[in-house]
């Protein structure tokens, strides 16, 4: 690229936002839901500057979910940079929320709401129930791409897989989840993936070391200062995948995206005790033709089901939305296999 | 215009004035169209003791340089048209002839070939050397009319696999990571938004996988005429370096290196232990220079150093240590 094509270009990345801006009055499109199909000029997180849209498409809520009170899957997808909500168990697709730059990792609030990690644009979007956009909070910090929701406190816990300028990743509190947050680290953990809190308000965060010679836990206490690292016992786990309490068994549920240290996901059950935790039972899952899946980077265990997505870089099926049992696993209850493209992050809204 | 076009354009003004200039016309090929075909490859007696900076050139030549000094050590010939280069953990640079449709194997240091890969009907215009395994990756762009491919030679050898993505058209850029996935680029949007600019082939994978990578802005458009390794990340050419995190299919962006001058052409990262690469080397092609400019890295800045004896528009660089 010569001088000069390269300065148009960064005129144009300056100059395209400002337009953006100043064509949509930095307001974001009222939604009006009507009739039974789909209506396309819904919600879209884009506010005020444009996001880059790979697919160039329009949000849009079916009438169902805007009525229903149902538990739903949202499910983000950084292929085409959408959200979709989808019913519960039947997976049947009920909105696509648009806008988003990279959508990651998932959680959801006490209320319902679903919060969305987006990396490249460096900021978590807050969707209701119906996929709405009910707020947003800026993460200067880093790169999210998991989140956490402290059902003690009604904090917010955001983990930057990286932090801008190639530093470490960390874990930001946003108390109340608003405001400024405050910034946690392991000094052993470089990269941070995944997170969850148990019932005590102790956070749990999976990523990797600076090498990226392995996979690393780590636990945030409550109220502590800093965090620092889960010893594991009894099993390896190699990449990290998602990070759940399960208050029923009182045992942590991590995901590890390299099962056996192959192309292949699953999760373990965890039992924590002081700064060990002892992996325990084996999940694998089955995709719709019956192979071991491919990647399944966040999964949500909901009522004796797991639900989330298999990213199928492996060739063997496409990738697809499921429902499998919890904790046997195997043949997926349902499947979708008509949306995604590179499927990340789950969180069930209820 | 890129370097495939510079060199297309070169090309036709030459058969242009051939055919304007030459009278009579004799049967067989003009021997002209071959500019170093009586010059032979040559390279000093101690080019194997040092680590080498091998340039390709516009002018059809491949030209050799002391890392640390910037002299000139060798020029390798017999080109048509070399474009990108890589280069093996045993320090044999390969070279991608692109109007030749192969790619050219010569040990570190050494005047004359180890052997041809064998490209055709395709065009080779980058490569890359898996460290776990030592399978050669060429990104073959095929043209306006011809969807590319990247060409897998098993240990650099033989018939190669042929991987095409539906997303992908020409491809123009790849790079191995230390784990061997493969990241491979179209170059630049083009005239179809719909189309991909990035694939990647995971280690051991049966297909490509097109994917998303983000920039230092969620509406950052990539212009990439080069990706490389530098120990830890890929990175990205785009005037300015970018680094990026490719696993599990998922991309984050990481961070950017400002060089000053920019850079134009593929870069390479000298890197002699197993971490982070400390200095990056790219073409630099503008009104004031031509030439291979040295600048430190990850901090980047003003170039420290530069080569220019020998440089036309360079396009390939690759840096063989000495073994």
């Amino acid at each position: 690229m010569s001088d000069m094509t390269a300065m148009l270009a960064r005129i144009c990345c300056l100059l395209l936002p400002a337009a953006a801006v100043c064509g949509c009055n930095g307001g974001l499109p009222q939604s009006t839901v009507s009739g039974a199909s789909p209506d396309r000029a819904l919600t879209s997180v884009t506010r005020g500057v444009a996001a880059f849209h790979p697919d160039r498409g329009k949000s849009w809520i079916s009438s169902k979910l805007a009525k229903t009170t149902s538990p739903v899957l949202f499910v983000s997808d950084s292929g085409t940079a959408d959200v979709y909500v989808y019913s519960l168990p039947a997976l049947k697709l009920l909105a696509t929320v648009t806008g988003f730059s990279q959508p990651q990792g998932e959680c959801s609030d006490n209320k319902g709401d679903v919060w969305v990690t987006d990396a490249s644009a460096q900021t978590i979007y807050e969707l209701s129930h119906s996929g709405r956009l009910e707020n947003e909070l800026v993460d200067s910090s880093g790169y999210p791409a998991g989140c956490a929701w402290d059902s003690t406190t009604g904090n917010l816990a955001v983990m930057n897989i990286i932090g801008t300028g190639s530093t470490s990743g960390s874990v930001l509190i946003f108390t109340h989840a608003s405001g400024a947050p405050k910034q946690y680290t392991n000094p052993e953990q470089f990269y941070y993936s995944f997170g969850g809190y148990d019932a005590s308000g102790d956070l749990f965060v999976d990523g990797r070391r600076a090498d990226e010679a392995g996979f690393i836990l780590s636990e945030l206490p409550r109220a502590a200062a800093s965090a620092h690292t889960v010893k594991l016992t009894d099993g390896t786990i190699y990449f990290p995948g998602m990070v759940q309490w399960n208050a029923a068994q009182g045992e942590l549920i991590v995901g590890d995206q390299s099962c056996d240290n192959q192309y292949a996901s699953c999760i373990y059950a965890l039992t924590i005790s002081g700064d060990t935790g002892k992996v325990g039972a084996k999940t694998s899952f089955e995709n719709y033709s019956g192979s071991a899946i491919c990647d399944l980077a966040q999964g949500v265990v909901f009522h004796n089901q797991v639900e989330g997505s298999d990213y199928d870089y492996c060739g063997s099926t496409t990738s697809a939305t499921y429902v499998w049992s919890y904790p046997s696993g195997g043949t997926p209850l349902d499947y979708n296999n008509s949306t995604d493209s590179a499927p990340v992050g789950a969180a069930v809204s209820q | 215009m890129n370097r495939r076009d510079a060199f297309s354009l070169a090309f036709c003004i030459g058969v242009a004035f051939l055919c304007a200039c030459a009278g009579p016309q004799s049967s067989g090929p003009p021997a002209s169209l071959s500019p170093q075909a009586e010059r032979h490859s040559w390279m000093v007696p101690n080019a194997s003791q040092q680590d080498l900076v091998y340039v390709s050139n516009t002018d059809s030549e491949v030209t050799v340089y002391s890392y640390s000094q910037q002299t000139l050590v060798g020029v390798l010939t017999d080109f048509t048209q070399p474009m990108g280069e890589c280069v093996n953990a045993a320090g044999d640079v390969f070279i991608a002839d692109y109007a030749a449709k192969q790619i050219v194997e010569y040990a570190h240091g050494a005047a004359t070939p180890l052997k041809t890969l064998d490209d055709a009907p395709d065009s080779p215009y980058a490569c890359s050397v898996d460290p776990t395994t030592g399978n050669l990756a060429v990104a073959n762009d095929d043209g306006a009319s011809n969807q590319g491919n990247v060409a897998i030679f098993p240990n650099a050898s033989g018939t190669p696999t042929r991987y095409t993505d539906s997303t992908l058209y020409n491809f123009q850029a790849c790079s191995y990571d230390i784990h061997g996935n493969l990241l491979v680029s179209n170059g630049s949007a083009g005239p179809n938004p719909s189309l991909s600019l990035f694939a990647w082939l995971p280690k051991g994978g049966s297909k490509l996988v097109s994917i998303r990578i983000p920039g230092p802005q969620p509406s950052w458009q990539w212009g990439v005429d080069g990706i490389t390794w530098d120990g830890e990340y890929f990175v990205l050419e785009n005037y300015y370096v970018y680094r990026v995190i490719v696993t599990h299919g998922q991309a984050y962006y990481v961070g950017e290196t400002q060089l000053d001058p920019g850079i134009n052409s593929p870069v390479w990262i000298y890197n002699d232990t197993k971490g982070q690469g400390t200095e990056l080397i790219g073409g630099v092609d503008d009104d004031s220079e031509n030439g291979v400019d040295y600048y430190p890295y990850p901090g980047g800045g003003e170039a420290t150093a530069q080569i220019t004896h020998g440089i036309d528009r360079a396009f390939g660089i690759t840096i063989s240590l000495a073994q």
